[in-house]
């Protein structure tokens, strides 16, 4: 009896038409774009005008971080508003029932619950059957098998979504393969959707980037785990700086292709008249090495693997353009903010910050450390290896579970490409220990069972 | 020392005390070092315990004038030590510790054992035991021990001592099997006898076959051979050679003594002078096995063939048999009565000295010593182990060698000393043994040396089966002889070993009632060996799903293995999980790094490391339930982990000059604590819950083997839980596992150390046997202090279950698969718990500090920790809640 009248009372808010209260959510993620593959983010060597556009027209958060930066870890977090290695999921993964617990709620069955549409549209790489729509929430899903052109379509898929729903307050998320590409760029084979003009000669593309060579005194086992995983994932083990500078100038090109579908998308909104009533969030699952430390792929949790474009924005004037460097972590953050947005109700058990908050108030204080995690893997085979990262406003502590040098610090400030490690400096004993002390607290109060056995 | 022995021994005291009263905990920790010695070494019974008899055996360490025994065994290369026979022992009991009550003496004596021939009075005894050296007469006495003899065994019948044995057997020719007192109803009870019939035919033929001579049974090429192989394949090349030329001895005095045929006899006696002629120290006739097996069959011959030869043959026989039966004796008292299980003797070689001893008795003077110590070891130890459930310690691979012996030494002890030795409670379990862990149209348990030999039920179990049928009233055992003859009707065709055993016990028209094992529980533990055995269906396991969880008490001694808190799992009568590796020889190192090591078992290594082999790595089953649609097991490996310290097997290691150090998987692993809670549930649910700690932060690796069936992992979402399937023409099987922090798998078909055939082992139909690849899947934790694996296995007919993960709060994991909703706590660092409840079963079974909601109300345990099995009976819940419980030897025989 009970459930009925829930149910009866649920339904009449499903029909109730967005309002500014209740905006649209339309979340735009890449897969391994980094940071700074963006025009907007000072980058000379690529024109990406729709993401430029979403900067202009909101927040583009410069310090955003993945939970992990890999594709199915971070989606999970992404999706469930957890860390990995509270979930578990901190490897790829086949998509398979049984394995997401009922209990944790994903995106797209929050929202439902809250009375949302939910539509999601892509690139899927989640432990959860597509047609397992009771338990993701998406009622639209559509695109999620791997085809030809699959970005291509992607904005067509979504548009259909918008036009159906430009009534109904709706979340959409529209999530987007490339640069993913670049993985099969890098070992010459076919790209899965699109194809590339060839290369240039060197000398045309993109310079390497100042802190292109490996730096000293990293911690010997991330270069070793790409002998174990072999020149599949890691074929750039023996790339002369000119092919560097190649891989460099084929990345910009597929991050300018999804930035082109970007645009589709945001286009729909405006063609079904809901531009302004949408807040958009534009972010990316992981980042890509893109040759600084001679890395390609991600895993790694140098900023170039780690860091994603975050951005928030709403196309009616309502926010201030701007950048923001508090720490974010997409992976958690997202739906305590797309909650913040919309009312919809928050799980009580979600410990990320809610970014509409800042958004308010520019002014507000959230966070000033965060961490994030690592668990190296051929695919979807764990090797074993872990690492969890510390970031603070200034500094960066990376530290692995394996090997003789397992810690890196870096001052960010003065060191953004992370070449010079203090870790191994005297003068640095202080900052570092504090750095492993905070983390151990941290992974206590916070369940995390990681040890990196120093 | 002394003080530090002192401590463990009042620790495991207390501890076990409280398994009988009131147990204020549900968990028991043993502390013992090992709870059977390779050699005694302590004293029994002691501490004031009531012994479960009204005529206890006395055991003691024994000595060689300056330290005490060590453990030393035929097949071994560690000497023996040459101060055995120095030494003679006295005992002393009384009801009083001044040793005034009703005091009874012991004559002196060369061995170690001192059962009792009288039924002991009710209340407290006293006891102490002496020894001094040879021409000395003086005495040094142990401390004073005492035991309670309780008044409700008052009237056991109690063995006779040994002078009554000795008179009954001073008869005249044939003394074998009383045959001077019985020959005559023998003969006439078999002559319409079919089988006795059909064996004569046999008998027959058997004097058409040309004398043997000293060759070997099958050729082995050495070449390039160390030359321990090349003493390992000798061996094997005359092995069998023994029991060759002498059957038919013994064959032909049957046949005889069926017919009176005295052609038979005749022809016995040429083969039997042809096999005393063999050179007691060649290949053929010198090693114990074979040397023994011409003993018996020139023992039988002389008996039932003694008015047949001549004042000089008899010299001859009476020479040969005191040489070959003193190569036996002279290395007995003050050794083997003090060895746990010294395997060849028990096996084969005590049955050969036996049947030869009562043939010259009265003939060779020094048979009365051997026949004295031969029945006061018998008293004191049989069944061997002095255990009670019916099960043997070294898994089902190599009890079939020890049935011969079993049944003929019962027989004939029987006929001594007028106790029906198949009336023991051993034997009164053993149908019940072989029926749950060998039933019928199913493998036997894989594990233990050489159980890779027993897929189907093998001769010597059917024979030995039947045997039992012939001195058993059990319709159990009935209805499992006959489903055997049903289905192996090839067996018996007359003329097996255990033939004469069934002429002696021949009754025609013997009426054989049989119940169905249907009627059994599913569930049986037999605690003294460690056995778990769990039933779908124990009528038809070839139909059904059998599980098995093993830990047993007397750790990996002789042919046991390091397989404590080992399950397997046998589907449709076929081996899906279960040990791997090949049995070739003691000293192989695929043997020793891989095939009795728990890397070949389905249990659990913690930094890679095994479980240490010998008696010192031992585990024990606290706990077990029988239910309708739940079946429970508890196993404790807890103290089987660290550093060799048997000498036995580091000699073996040693023969072949490898290291048991951590590269090849031994060392000190500071395990703590294992404790895994298996459960068989309806529909084809097998849950393993481990409870594991050690002193450091250790890796975890839990392993499954498949050695007939492919395992392929799975790839999973969530490294916290790791998948497999088993591909199979049987049904549909997989498994997960779960743990709170993520875990790695590993899929391979390697032997850490590869199988070679180099010694040319054969299987029971004596084809050389093939080492194929087999398939094995370990799943590792990170380094963990504490940790929790939770296990899924499903084996079915259909579509294996999606297992559903409903929960993960507070470390508790709640799954659902099937009709199971399963709630398990994998924080190591949180109260272990588990339960499972079944909806459609109306079965609930919880460990743990979960609430218990069953049938709409919350139920309550009596004891904090225990395991619970809450089922319904009609409209009625049955509750069954159990705590742990000791096996008789931490019970009875601590130190």
């Amino acid at each position: 009896m009970f459930l009925c009248l829930l149910g009866l009372t649920t339904i009449p808010s499903v029909s109730v038409a967005q309002t500014a209260e209740r905006p649209n959510i339309l979340i735009i993620m890449t897969d391994q774009q980094t940071a700074d593959a963006m025009s907007i983010a000072g980058n000379k060597n690529l024109h990406t005008p729709a993401m430029d556009k979403l900067a202009q027209n909101g927040v583009r958060f410069t310090k955003a971080y993945c939970a992990q930066p890999l594709c199915s870890p971070s989606r999970t977090a992404i999706m469930s508003g957890k860390m990995p290695y509270e979930t578990g999921f901190i490897g790829n993964a086949p998509e398979k029932d049984g394995q997401w617990p009922d209990d944790l709620l994903m995106m797209g069955k929050i929202f439902q619950n809250g009375g949302y549409k939910t539509g999601y549209v892509g690139k899927w790489h989640l432990p959860v059957p597509t047609t397992k729509k009771s338990q993701h929430g998406f009622e639209y899903i559509e695109n999620t098998n791997f085809l030809d052109y699959n970005d291509a379509a992607t904005p067509s898929f979504c548009a259909r979504f918008i036009k159906d729903n430009k009534s109904n307050p709706f979340l959409l998320v529209a999530s987007f393969l490339n640069p993913h590409d670049i993985c099969e760029w890098a070992r010459g084979e076919d790209l899965k959707m699109d194809v590339l003009e060839d290369a240039p000669p060197a000398d045309q593309c993109p310079p390497l980037p100042a802190n292109w060579e490996i730096p000293a005194h990293e911690p010997k086992i991330v270069r070793e785990q790409q002998v174990t995983v072999g020149l599949r994932t890691y074929p750039s083990v023996n790339y002369t700086p000119e092919k560097w500078r190649q891989y460099r100038w084929a990345y910009n090109r597929l991050v300018e292709k999804v930035d082109g579908y970007i645009e589709m998308v945001l286009a729909s909104l405006k063609k079904y008249g809901i531009e302004k009533n949408t807040v958009i969030i534009f972010t990316a699952d992981h980042g890509d090495g893109n040759a600084g430390h001679s890395w390609n792929q991600k895993q790694i949790l140098y900023e170039e693997a780690a860091k994603i474009p975050f951005i928030i924005s709403k196309m009616d004037g309502s926010i201030a353009p701007r950048t923001d460097d508090m720490l974010v972590c997409n992976g958690i953050d997202i739906i305590p903010t797309i909650c913040g947005f919309t009312g919809v109700a928050k799980p009580d058990y979600l410990k990320g910050i809610d970014l509409s908050k800042k958004i308010a108030n520019p002014e507000l204080k959230l966070r000033d450390t965060l961490v994030i995690e690592t668990d190296f893997a051929d695919n979807e085979d764990l090797l074993g290896i872990s690492g969890r990262a510390v970031i603070t406003k200034d500094f960066k502590y990376i530290v692995y579970n394996k090997g003789e040098i397992k810690e890196q610090l870096f001052d960010l400030t003065k060191d953004p490409g992370e070449i010079t490690n203090l870790a191994v400096k005297k003068s640095y004993k202080k900052q570092l220990i504090a750095m492993r002390n905070y983390l151990k607290q941290w992974c206590k109060k916070n369940g995390d069972t990681f040890e990196s056995g120093l | 020392m002394m003080i530090l022995k002192k401590i463990i021994t009042l620790s495991l005291s207390i501890l076990a005390s409280n398994a009988f009263g009131q147990q204020e905990s549900a968990t028991i920790q043993l502390t013992a070092e090992k709870l059977h010695s390779r050699v005694r070494e302590w004293p029994y019974p002691v501490n004031g315990i009531t012994v479960p008899t009204n005529a206890p055996a006395l055991l003691w360490p024994g000595t060689n004038g300056k330290e005490m025994v060590k453990p030393m065994e035929s097949g071994s290369t560690v000497p023996e030590d040459p101060n055995i026979g120095n030494v003679r022992y006295k005992v002393m009991l009384a009801r009083d510790k001044y040793f005034k009550k009703d005091l009874l003496s012991s004559s002196e004596q060369r061995w170690a054992v001192y059962p009792l021939h009288q039924a002991l009075k009710p209340g407290k005894w006293y006891w102490k035991y002496g020894y001094a050296l040879k021409g000395s007469n003086q005495w040094t006495w142990s401390a004073v021990y005492d035991f309670v003899v309780d008044a409700k065994y008052a009237n056991e019948k109690v063995a006779p001592p040994i002078r009554e044995v000795l008179k009954r057997n001073e008869g005249s020719h044939p003394l074998l099997w009383d045959m001077n007192r019985i020959g005559e109803d023998f003969y006439r009870n078999n002559l319409d006898n079919p089988e006795a019939k059909k064996f004569i035919v046999f008998a027959e033929k058997l004097m058409l076959a040309p004398l043997p001579t000293e060759k070997p049974q099958r050729i082995i090429d050495t070449t390039g051979k160390t030359p321990l192989e090349k003493k390992i394949i000798v061996e094997r090349m005359y092995h069998g050679f023994g029991d060759a030329v002498g059957n038919p001895v013994r064959n032909l005095c049957i046949a005889y003594q069926l017919t009176k045929d005295k052609r038979f006899i005749l022809d016995a006696k040429r083969r039997a002078l042809n096999i005393a002629n063999m050179n007691p120290d060649g290949l053929a006739t010198g090693d114990d096995f074979t040397s023994g097996a011409v003993l018996e069959a020139l023992g039988w011959f002389y008996d039932a063939g003694y008015d047949f030869l001549t004042p000089q043959e008899k010299e001859q026989f009476k020479n040969i048999i005191t040489l070959r039966a003193k190569r036996v004796y002279n290395h007995l008292p003050n050794r083997f009565e003090l060895h746990v299980s010294d395997n060849h003797v028990w096996q084969i070689t005590l049955r050969n000295l036996a049947i030869a001893t009562v043939a010259v008795i009265n003939d060779v003077p020094e048979a009365k010593e051997w026949l004295t110590y031969m029945y006061e070891v018998w008293s004191a130890r049989f069944p061997v182990l002095g255990t009670t459930d019916g099960g043997w310690h070294e898994g089902n691979g190599y009890f079939r060698v020890n049935f011969k012996s079993i049944i003929y030494l019962s027989q004939m002890f029987g006929d001594f000393s007028g106790v029906d030795y198949f009336k023991l409670p051993w034997m009164q379990n053993l149908p019940y043994y072989m029926l749950y862990t060998h039933p019928n149209g199913a493998a036997t348990t894989a594990i233990g040396d050489m159980w890779e030999n027993v897929p189907y039920i093998v001769k010597a179990e059917a024979w030995f089966a039947d045997a039992l049928t012939y001195r058993m009233n059990n319709p159990f055992l009935n209805d499992y002889v006959n489903g055997i003859k049903r289905d192996h009707p090839n067996y018996f065709h007359g003329t097996d070993d255990y033939l004469f055993f069934r002429l002696l016990n021949y009754k025609p028209n013997r009426n054989l009632p049989t119940s169905s094992p249907a009627l059994l529980p599913k569930t049986r533990k037999f605690a003294d060996v460690g056995v778990v055995a769990m039933h779908e269906n124990l009528a038809q396991a070839d139909k059904s799903l059998s599980s098995y969880l093993f830990s047993s008490p007397f750790g990996s001694s002789g042919h046991g293995h390091a397989s404590q808190n080992a399950f397997t799992i046998n589907f449709k009568g076929k081996v899906l999980f279960g040990g791997t590796g090949y049995y070739s020889n003691f000293s192989d190192k695929h043997n020793l790094l891989f095939y009795r090591t728990s890397k070949a078992y389905n249990t659990i290594l913690a930094d890679s490391l095994n479980q240490k082999i010998g008696e010192e790595g031992y585990g024990w089953i606290p706990r077990a339930i029988s239910g309708q649609h739940i079946q429970y097991a508890l196993g404790d490996a807890s103290n089987a982990y660290g550093e060799i310290k048997s000498d036995f097997w580091l000699d073996r290691f040693k023969q072949i000059k490898v290291v048991p150090n951590k590269e090849n998987g031994y060392g000190e692993s500071g395990v703590t604590l294992y404790r895994r809670h298996m459960l068989q549930l309806d529909g084809g649910y097998i849950v393993l819950y481990d409870e594991l700690e050690a002193n450091k932060a250790v890796k975890w690796t839990t392993q499954f083997h498949c050695p007939y069936y492919t395992i392929e992992g799975e790839n999973s979402a969530n490294a916290n839980q790791q998948n497999f399937t088993v591909k199979t023409d049987l049904g549909n099987v997989n498994a997960s596992v779960f743990a709170n922090t993520p875990l790695k798998m590993k899929v391979h078909n390697k032997f850490f150390e590869p199988a070679v055939n180099w010694n040319k082992v054969t299987d029971d139909v004596g084809q050389i046997k093939d080492f194929k690849d087999q398939w094995h899947a370990g799943i590792t934790s990170e380094a963990k202090q504490k940790f929790r694996f939770l296990t899924i296995i499903q084996v079915k007919d259909g579509k294996t279950e999606v297992i559903k993960t409903i929960s993960n709060g507070n470390g508790i994991s709640h799954l659902q698969v099937g009709d199971w909703d399963i709630h398990a706590q994998l924080d190591g660092e949180k109260t272990a718990s588990l339960q499972v409840f079944g909806k459609a079963a109306q079965s609930l079974f919880n460990y743990g500090n979960l609430p218990i909601i069953f049938q709409g109300k919350t139920h309550k345990t009596k004891i904090t920790g225990s395991s619970v099995l809450l089922e319904m009976e009609g409209n009625k819940v049955n509750k069954q809640e159990v705590i742990d419980e000791l096996p008789d030897v931490a019970k009875y025989d601590s130190k």
